[in-house]
């Protein structure tokens, strides 16, 4: 009695398990449904180049937020917000801009964050990181 | 006249007996022809036979043997020879310098040209969700073409072809997709940095909430290069029309990636179609050329 009391509640657990490991599958979706492409560049020049295209036409496109991060004892830390680019492109299926961060990005391994905006979905991407 | 050799004679039953070592003989006849240079009236033969004995000592008991006259005469040679080798360097060295300096001469006139190296690496994020081309530069020359190359920030969105040829300054091919029941909605063109690129979304004339989206990237500067596109995870690569095609889904949408020889131009394919009818719009447009 008491070693199938012992299985039932492996089991249950077993199946609690496989539930919640479905959900944080639902929870962090891949891919985008909104946009084909969505990145962010660091270029050599300490600019950033952000661009998203959506797969059908939107009411506008925009970076909403914009970060910088620092490799840091292991580990990347975000140490200061960046002003995002101003540039808003309505009735659109393309942003793409350029910005300087020469003044914002000092010595050491970086990579900047951004959220894009596009007709109200948000999708966050992150440049490779580049060491100046 | 100083100097008795009988001295020498004592030092030799000495070491025969093994009284005293090789080293402290060595010693005692040192001390002993230094003794006799010292005096005025120094005995030369006494002094010779002391360094002879030394000379002797030294050698582990054995007389040293001197080369023969064809021994010395090859060693002499050799000297010589390696004399003369140590002369030829400076003549190698003018010869390097010379070819440096020509090479030095077609790197600063022919540089940008001749001494460039690109390459392009495609790989999955670890998340697995964007598929990434990116590209590699290396410009053994003074002045880094990114500079020279650099193309100004510009985008427009509009539904007129006309535009769109107007902003990227020549009229690119377009896929086949008019039999599908697809018509261009909108045109998305840009220039950064790295790439000229133009985005088309096809609206379904069938059905309005279907959508396609084709584009193509054309490079300007390798080195910074970087596209992505989204997918669900890892696809993998077929080929296509003869074209080595990346095929992967974005959601349910099947996507395709595939470059030109030399990676001039990076395609994009994605949208509401089947795979089946995606890899018939790439091998049209692949013998076709495509059409506006």
């Amino acid at each position: 009695m008491k070693t199938k009391r012992i299985w039932i509640l492996l089991l249950a657990i077993g199946v609690l398990v496989m539930v919640m490991g479905a959900s944080a599958e639902e929870a962090a979706p891949r891919a985008d449904e909104v946009s084909c492409t969505a990145s962010v560049t660091l270029l050599a020049s300490k600019s950033v180049t952000f661009r998203c295209a959506a797969m059908f036409p939107q009411s506008s496109i925009y970076v909403e937020s914009c970060w910088l991060e620092v490799w840091m004892s292991g580990t990347w830390m975000r140490v200061r917000e960046l002003t995002p680019p101003s540039t808003v492109v309505t009735n659109a299926l393309l942003f793409n801009t350029t910005k300087s961060y020469a003044d914002k990005i000092g010595s050491g391994t970086f990579r900047v964050g951004a959220t894009f905006n596009v007709g109200g979905h948000t999708v966050t991407r992150r440049s490779e990181q580049r060491s100046f | 006249m100083t100097g008795d050799l009988s001295v020498i004679q004592e030092i030799r039953e000495k070491i025969a007996k093994g009284a005293i070592s090789a080293e402290e003989a060595a010693k005692e006849l040192e001390a002993a022809v230094e003794a006799e240079c010292s005096k005025a009236d120094a005995n030369v033969d006494y002094i010779n036979a002391c360094e002879d004995m030394l000379l002797e000592i030294r050698n582990g008991g054995e007389w040293p043997a001197f080369p023969t006259a064809k021994q010395y005469t090859a060693a002499m040679r050799r000297h010589i020879g390696a004399k003369q080798e140590a002369k030829a360097f400076p003549k190698y060295a003018r010869r390097c310098t010379a070819v440096l300096a020509t090479m030095l001469v077609m790197l600063l006139v022919w540089g940008n040209h001749v001494f460039r190296w690109q390459w392009y690496t495609e790989n999955t994020t670890e998340d697995e969700q964007q598929f990434v081309i990116r590209g590699h530069e290396v410009v053994v020359s003074a002045f880094p073409p990114s500079v020279a190359e650099y193309h100004s920030d510009e985008v427009i969105n509009t539904e007129d072809w006309d535009e769109v040829t107007a902003f990227l300054g020549f009229e690119p091919e377009l896929p086949q997709v008019g039999h599908l029941g697809f018509e261009p909605l909108m045109y998305g063109a840009a220039t950064d940095p790295t790439a000229v690129m133009l985005y088309v979304c096809y609206q379904s004339q069938w059905d309005p909430e279907r959508y396609l989206t084709y584009a193509i990237h054309c490079v300007t500067d390798v080195a910074e290069a970087y596209f992505t596109f989204e997918q669900n995870d890892h696809g993998e690569y077929r080929s296509i029309g003869g074209q080595k095609v990346y095929c992967a889904q974005n959601i349910n949408a099947p996507m395709f990636v595939w470059s030109e020889e030399g990676r001039e131009g990076i395609h994009f394919l994605s949208g509401h179609i089947t795979f089946e009818e995606g890899r018939q719009i790439i091998e049209i447009f692949s013998e076709r050329g495509g059409e506006k």
